[in-house]
This record gives structure tokens, C-alpha cells and sequence, in this order.
């Protein structure tokens, strides 16, 4: 009998392992650009403390922060196009799905920022004439800015893990080229491997800049 | 645009084996996630350079790579090495390791954050080493841990919809089935989003209720 000889890993492969690599990058890139947008109008709203309003918020952020991130992705992908004229394509329901994903979370790190700035500043700020703009750019961003950054920095890190669930609709990054690899050539032990590596070596550097920032943070408290 | 909500009613009973499953399958990675969590915490405290180094290689590479990797390491990774793999098996295992990634840096800023002055002057009460750890160092630890535990386990919940990968059964897979056998997915998936908000939001009430009730009785 014959002895089937699996195929080998080629230099075409190790290709498109970096092609879903840019394409992991870039979808993480542009759903962290929405979900800072949205997230940032959001978590300033809040941190107005407006009765209603807040609570509305609310109604927004907590669902999101509270289901999975997979069926929230099967419901964009799949659902919304079973009942409307508009389907999407697997990359704008991954963008947009992992966008909107990361607003909720962005929202709550921009208000608890905003709120870590004590009352007195605005006060303070207030009563040497200041109106609500020029308080908010000059005197609270500078401030909230040194809490915001490592939480939000450690929010893009889990956002580029979770981004490898995009693959489940069929998008075509990093985990889906594993994914058909691993079909084509059958070594499963070798090609997660490898994936896995390219994802700790995204990743890790960026978490280590978020432990940096936060450990400047709290000197920062001490010295300051 | 018409909503067909029979398709979940009549399913229900589908859906509630396989919200059985992520129950079972959440508890399971729980108590492993705990355990290897404890001992990591542990390894990573202690001056042993080979055991500390160990530890943070552990909890680095399995916070910096996603879960969905790791599973499919898991599941199509261990049969090359002859391990034969299942897949509600290898989700409760796999999830009970990556879990235990996040425990564990959570339990070693609980020990850390007991103050050495309470252990040496119970020390010089007398107390007993078992009395030190029931008396003191637990009751201490819990009230730093136990809410970060808590939404780790939310968060772990959360995370059992990504074995919908290897189709585990639990709620995330029953739904994909149910939803590709009626054809309904807007319906099938806003209602599991619903359900798992649901059961999310009573876990984390249930949590906040104990922490307040038992473990920060009497702290302000």
C-alpha cells in the first residue's frame, strides 16, 4: 500500500499567514477607531450625570459588555440580513460588530477617567471663569488622560484576541488561514503553533506598554 | 419584515439542554480555573527563580493569545500527539486554563495584599498556623479577590459560546444548529443574546448580594 505523505507547509502558505495577519491588524485598527469614537461621545455623556440620559446609556453599554461577542457577531452577520434588504459582507459585519463591541468598553473606561478627576478641579477651574469646553479640554483631559490610557491600551489587546472570533463568519484573518491550513495540510500541533505565536507577538509588546503606562500612572500619583 | 418567535418556543427544550451545557461546562472550567490559578499564584510568589519565570510564561502567552487559538490547539493540535480529544472535554479544559491565566493574577494581588503585621501579631496571640490561615489570611485574601473572581467567572460564561468552534453543545452550538434547521436567525440570536444577558446580570446581582452580605460585612 501506498504511504500517503502529507503535505508540506510552502512559502505561499507562510504568504497568507501574513496576509490574515494584515488582515487581523487592520480590522482590530478600525474597530478600535469606532469604538473610541462612540465610546469616547458616549462616556462623556454619561459622566454628565444626566438623570434619564444615563440610564439610557446604560441600556446601550450594559447588554453588549454582558452577552458574547460570537453571538453578537452571528446575530450582525447572519440575523440582520435573514429580516432587511441590507446584508453585509463578513468584513463590515466583523468592523462594525467588533466596533461597536469595543465602544461599550471604551465608554466605561472614558467615564470612570473623566469621574477619577475630582470635583474640586472643576470648581476651581469654574470659579476663575472657565466655561464647560475650556474646563474639559484644559484642565480634566490632561488629568483623566493618565488613567485612560492603560485601561484603554489594555482594552485593544483583548479587542485583537477577540478579533480572531471574526473568523467563525467566515472572514478571512489570521485564525481562518490557520483554520484552512490546517485543512489543507493537515498539522494541526505545527500550524496553531505557529499562529499562536504571531498572535503573542502582536499582542505582547502592547501589553507591556499598558503595564509601563499604568506603572507611570502610579508614580506619577506619588511624586506629583 | 415578519419575527417568527414560535421557532424558539417550540425549540425551548433544545435551548435549555444546551444552556445545561454551558452551565456544566462553566462550573467544570471554574473549579479547574481556580485550582491552577491558586497554584500559579503561588509559583509566581515565590522566590524560586525557575518557579516564578514559569508562571509568568504561563499567564503571559495565555493572556496574549486568543482563546479561539488555543482551542483549536487544543482540539486539533493533541490528536497528532495521540491524545484523543473530545469536545466538551476539551473546552472545560481548555477554558479552565486560560481562565486560570486571569485567576492567578488576581489571587497573587490578594496575598500580596495582606498585611504582614496582622500574621506576625496573630503570631504572637499564639494562634495556630491552621487558625492564621482560617482566621486571617483567608477571610482577608476573599475580600480582595472574591469580586474580581466573580466577573472573571461572568466573563468565563461569556467565553464558553466560543466552543460553538468545536460545536460542544452548550447554548451557542444548539443555537447555530437550531438556527440553521429553521432558517430564523435574527429571532434564534436576539434571543440568545437576551438569554445570556439574563443570566449574566442575575450572576453578577447574585455576586455583588454575597460579596456585601458575607465578605465586606462591616468594611467601608
Amino acid at each position: 500500500m501506498e504511504e500517503y505523505i502529507f503535505p508540506k507547509l510552502t512559502s505561499y502558505d507562510a504568504l497568507l499567514l501574513l496576509k490574515g495577519m494584515g488582515m487581523t491588524i487592520t480590522v482590530t485598527l478600525l474597530a478600535i477607531a469606532i469604538g473610541l469614537l462612540i465610546g469616547f461621545f458616549i462616556g462623556l455623556l454619561r459622566s454628565l450625570k444626566i438623570p434619564i440620559l444615563s440610564k439610557l446609556l446604560l441600556v446601550y453599554i450594559e447588554p453588549i459588555r454582558n452577552s458574547p461577542l460570537v453571538a453578537q457577531l452571528f446575530f450582525a452577520y447572519y440575523g440582520i440580513a435573514m429580516v432587511t434588504d441590507f446584508s453585509p459582507s463578513a468584513f463590515q459585519a466583523a468592523v462594525w460588530t467588533l466596533g461597536i463591541n469595543t465602544s461599550a468598553f471604551a465608554a466605561v473606561i472614558v467615564n470612570a477617567s473623566i469621574r477619577s478627576v475630582e470635583k474640586g478641579q472643576w470648581e476651581a477651574a469654574y470659579s476663575l471663569g472657565l466655561n464647560y469646553w475650556k474646563t474639559f479640554r484644559l484642565v480634566i483631559v490632561p488629568q483623566a488622560i493618565r488613567v485612560f490610557i492603560p485601561s484603554f491600551v489594555g482594552l485593544c489587546v483583548n479587542q485583537l484576541q477577540v478579533s480572531s472570533l471574526v473568523s467563525l463568519i467566515g472572514f478571512v484573518d489570521i485564525t481562518r488561514v490557520g483554520y484552512m491550513l490546517t485543512l489543507r495540510t493537515y498539522r494541526p500541533f505545527l500550524i496553531w503553533s505557529i499562529v499562536a505565536v504571531l498572535y503573542f507577538a502582536l499582542s505582547f509588546p502592547i501589553s507591556k506598554f499598558a503595564r509601563y503606562a499604568e506603572s507611570r500612572v502610579k508614580s506619577y500619583g506619588k511624586i506629583g | 419584515m415578519t419575527l417568527h418567535f414560535r421557532v424558539i418556543f417550540s425549540n425551548l427544550d433544545f435551548l435549555l439542554e444546551g444552556l445545561k451545557m454551558t452551565f456544566f461546562i462553566s462550573v467544570f472550567s471554574l473549579i479547574i480555573g481556580f485550582f491552577i490559578g491558586l497554584v500559579v499564584a503561588f509559583m509566581r510568589i515565590s522566590k524560586n527563580k525557575v518557579f516564578s519565570s514559569m508562571a509568568i510564561a504561563y499567564v503571559e502567552f495565555f493572556r496574549n493569545t486568543p482563546f479561539l487559538v488555543q482551542l483549536f490547539f487544543f482540539y486539533f493540535g493533541l490528536p497528532e500527539l495521540g491524545i484523543n480529544t473530545e469536545p466538551v472535554t476539551t473546552a472545560i479544559i481548555a477554558l479552565g486554563i486560560n481562565n486560570a491565566a486571569y485567576n492567578s493574577e488576581i489571587i497573587r494581588a490578594g496575598i500580596i495584599s495582606i498585611n504582614k503585621g496582622l500574621i506576625e501579631g496573630a503570631e504572637s496571640l499564639g494562634f495556630t498556623k491552621f487558625q492564621i490561615v482560617r482566621l486571617i489570611i483567608i477571610p482577608n485574601a476573599l475580600r480582595v479577590t472574591f469580586k474580581p473572581l466573580g466577573s472573571n467567572f461572568i466573563n468565563l460564561i461569556l467565553t464558553t459560546s466560543v466552543a460553538v468552534s468545536i460545536t460542544a453543545n452548550e447554548l451557542m452550538s444548539n443555537a447555530m444548529t437550531l438556527s440553521s434547521n429553521t432558517f430564523r436567525p435574527f429571532e434564534i440570536y436576539l434571543t440568545i443574546l437576551v438569554l445570556y444577558c439574563l443570566l449574566t446580570f442575575s450572576l453578577s446581582g447574585f455576586i455583588h448580594f454575597v460579596d456585601r452580605k458575607f465578605i465586606s460585612k462591616g468594611i467601608s
